[in-house]
């Protein structure tokens, strides 16, 4: 490390201002870019894998004719029998479209507004009125669904419509939290018996049923097994969903650097084509130097340290942006990739995500792309003869 | 195959390598055909100024090399969950049949990468550029490693399945399992112990005497049987658990990442001993401080390895 | 070195210092709500994020199959493909449990 070197490229970078400038505005704005989603797609990611623990270990579904169908409730006792199998529960949920509003809510079902569940939620819904809830037939909706509701003039009680025609009226007790908004948006939880009515489904079919497993060593065996005793049955374990949103936010973030792999070629061109495109006050530069005695290697060294400065800030001040753009901006307009169509969008906050891994592949995905791009050219310059420069 | 970052980045990283260790390639071969130092001919001018471009994209290759080594384990251990089965990169890099060897490559690309620089080094302090038609030699072999690698890898992200179910750390690094790893561990622990200790008293002995050819020796033995006797005994004591032999797993958070620790030591402390050894059997006046460093971390390496041992058995008085 | 290298050195310096600071601050102050949301989680049992729930076959990704997305409303047109990239298993084994 030769400091006069160091202070050398970096007066060299301040003689070419505009041209040092307008590099590293671009060169920010790409790391700006790519970490931003980086980021938005890291926070989502650890939003999901948050709640993974708490999701079912194996949820039993049935396939007819390579499609989701109702489940015999009747399956659960043989399931049951399994080794290891704690406990068997039936699920009824579903999907309601809204017409009016051209939206989808998800219906959950639960066994009645038990004061089992009374602890919980309290936890998760506003000011709910426990006993109120248990009396009358009501339910607890996302903030998303009672937005929505709202605008087409539904307060506090919703009219659904079930398969043969007839409307449902239910009441409408509280919303969720706004805390689970990620979770919780688009979610009408309701009695069990009031979702099979608007749903029309028969008293002795299901959804789905969720196996509680006492050995979490045991699932893949027991889904084995499951698979054995019902083929037509798709048996989702909990490293399956895992996988599944892992594999979604890699794919997308994945897609989103194959768009970034163009950008980050036409950088490589421009930089390319700025090293290598020398004014002929740079040529003289250049040639006094060698003729003073420095050599090649000298000169390839002072094009690195500026190569270096120019990056290190760009990547600093780029990673910084981003960290300020998406956890205190909450990444306007950049958010909606991941969000895609929906007129139910959440308003919600990202968690803070940050791993060394990340920055990591920041680094990897920016920097060696910028030095690559200056070497041939910096060694050309380098390479020329004084008395040809100076000519 | 997966298009997650990490690989994505791994790849456009390969492909710039392979571009520019092309044109290295390419260089090297004329300098090696035409190289003549006392000629004054136009050829010759060029060609000294083409070694120089070949030595600044040797230099890049290998200073990302580095951390991308690290950052290649860490995506491994990124898929591992994904991959049904795999713990740690272990299970991923298993997987293939090939994934191994892939890892054999990478070392000992580091190695030839890390001896050309060091090589390179001293030709420029010669005035006569002694070593260069050597030196290219060298890099005309590194770069068909290089190569074989860069395929390697390719070929391993893109042939990683996410539905067949790998056989991880557990049964891979274990005396039933049916891998090549498994004749390794008929080796009983005392001979290997003992054998680490030996060799590295020997190495102690011999940086004293300051003899490069048994150095040289003794560190490549030092480096092999260092990762064999990690596997087989110290790693038990690192995982408190007289079953797991992995090498990997100690690179997870859950262990504070001492394997980073680990490796990054034992590779200075051997590739010092390694490198300075041989430029010193080819030219005299090589500094001998590589003694000291190689003595120093491989002595940290061992200091490291041994504590954990120790730590256990003064906690819980029986050794596993 | 001389007075630019000093200037660039401090830079340098406070750059990182901010950078340290802004990644600490956030740190202290994000807000997960862990407890909340797995208490919901485990109340519903249904995996994904209402994030994108143009369609019910996208809302609970996890749980849908390729063919699920034939089965919507009459007026619902077929956006699927532009507007949600998915990527599905080659063999479609949900319970990703097979001999080798």
């Amino acid at each position: 490390m030769n400091h006069f070197l160091i202070g050398f490229a970096i007066s060299s970078l301040f003689r070419r201002g505009a041209k040092s400038f307008f590099t590293i505005f671009i060169f920010t704005s790409l790391i700006f870019l790519l970490s931003s989603i980086l980021f938005i797609s890291n926070s989502i990611k650890e939003e999901l894998f948050i709640t993974l623990k708490s999701l079912p270990q194996i949820t039993v579904q049935k396939l007819q004719a390579g499609r989701h169908t109702n489940i015999e409730i009747s399956k659960i006792d043989k399931l049951l029998k399994l080794n290891g199998v704690q406990s068997a529960i039936p699920r009824i949920w579903g999907y309601y479209y809204f017409e009016k509003a051209g939206v989808n809510f998800s219906i959950v079902g639960i066994d009645s507004f038990d004061k089992q569940y009374k602890k919980s939620f309290e936890a998760i819904v506003k000011d709910v009125d426990f006993d109120e809830l248990y009396k009358n037939n009501s339910m607890i909706v996302g903030e998303g669904v009672d937005k929505v509701l709202r605008e087409n003039y539904y307060q506090g009680v919703f009219n659904f419509i079930k398969p043969d025609g007839e409307l449902k009226k239910i009441k409408i007790a509280s919303t969720f939290k706004s805390a689970t908004a990620l979770e919780s948006n688009d979610i009408i939880l309701m009695p069990k018996d009031l979702v099979l009515e608007i749903f029309g489904m028969n008293k002795n079919e299901v959804t789905d049923i969720v196996l509680e497993i006492a050995n979490p060593e045991e699932i893949p065996t027991i889904a084995k097994k499951i698979k054995n005793l019902f083929p037509d049955s798709k048996v989702i374990t909990n490293s399956d969903l895992r996988v599944s949103y892992q594999n979604i936010f890699d794919y997308k973030s994945g897609m989103f650097l194959a768009l970034f792999i163009i950008s980050a070629f036409t950088f490589f061109m421009i930089v390319y084509d700025k090293a290598s495109g020398l004014s002929s006050e740079e040529k003289r530069e250049i040639g006094i130097l060698k003729a003073l005695g420095w050599k090649i290697d000298d000169v390839l060294k002072a094009k690195f340290y500026e190569a270096f400065v120019v990056s290190f800030i760009s990547f600093l001040v780029g990673v910084m942006l981003a960290l300020f753009f998406v956890y205190t901006l909450q990444a306007p307009l950049l958010k909606d990739i991941f969000i895609g169509y929906s007129r139910l969008k959440p308003v919600f906050d990202l968690p803070f995500a940050f791993d060394f891994q990340t920055l990591f592949l920041l680094f990897f995905l920016t920097i060696p792309i910028y030095i690559a791009a200056i070497i041939i050219p910096s060694w050309r310059v380098a390479s020329m003869n004084a008395d040809e420069v100076m000519r | 195959m997966f298009l997650t970052p990490e690989i994505i980045a791994i790849y456009i990283l390969d492909i710039i390598f392979l571009v520019f260790a092309s044109f290295a390639f390419i260089i090297s071969i004329m300098i090696v055909k035409k190289w003549d130092i006392n000629s004054t001919s136009e050829l010759q001018y060029s060609l000294e100024k083409r070694a120089i471009l070949v030595a600044t994209i040797i230099k890049y290759i290998f200073i990302l090399k580095l951390p991308l080594f690290i950052f290649f384990v860490f995506t491994a251990d990124k898929i591992s969950g994904v991959i049904t089965g795999a713990m740690c990169a272990a299970g991923v890099v298993n997987s293939i049949s090939f994934g191994l060897w892939l890892f054999v490559f990478k070392i000992l690309n580091l190695f030839i990468f890390g001896f050309w620089i060091a090589l390179h080094v001293k030709d420029m302090q010669d005035e006569k550029l002694s070593f260069t038609k050597l030196k290219f030699s060298i890099f005309i072999v590194a770069f068909v490693l290089l190569v074989v690698e860069i395929f390697y890898e390719i070929s391993f992200f893109s042939s990683l399945d996410v539905d067949k179910i790998v056989s991880c750390c557990g049964t891979l690094f274990s005396v039933a399992s049916s891998s090549s790893f498994s004749l390794i561990f008929n080796i009983p622990n005392n001979v290997i112990i003992t054998t680490f200790y030996l060799i590295f008293a020997l190495l102690v002995f011999f940086s004293f005497l300051k003899k490069e050819l048994p150095f040289l020796v003794i560190n490549v033995i030092f480096f092999i049987v260092s990762l064999l006797s990690l596997i087989l005994f110290f790693g038990t004591y690192i995982y408190e658990l007289p079953t797991h032999h992995c090498p990997y797993c100690f690179l997870q958070r859950e262990y504070y990442y001492v394997g980073y620790l680990l490796y990054i030591t034992l590779f200075i402390g051997t590739f010092s001993g390694i490198s300075g050894s041989i430029l010193r059997m080819l030219r005299a006046d090589y500094k001998k401080i590589f003694y000291k460093t190689s003595l120093i971390f491989n002595s940290l390496y061992v200091a490291i390895v041994t504590a954990y041992p120790i730590i256990f058995y003064i906690k819980n008085g029986v050794w596993l | 070195m001389n007075k630019l290298g000093k200037y660039f050195l401090v830079l340098l310096f406070v750059l990182l210092g901010l950078f340290a600071i802004e990644t600490l601050y956030m740190y202290t102050t994000a807000k997960h709500h862990k407890t909340i949301k797995n208490e919901f989680v485990k109340i519903v049992g249904l995996p994904d994020l209402a994030i994108s729930n143009g369609a019910n076959f996208i809302r609970h990704r996890s749980y849908s199959d390729t063919f699920s997305l034939f089965s919507n409303g009459p007026e619902l047109l077929e956006y699927f493909p532009s507007t949600f990239t998915y990527n599905f298993a080659k063999k479609n084994n949900p319970a990703r449990i097979q001999t080798p």
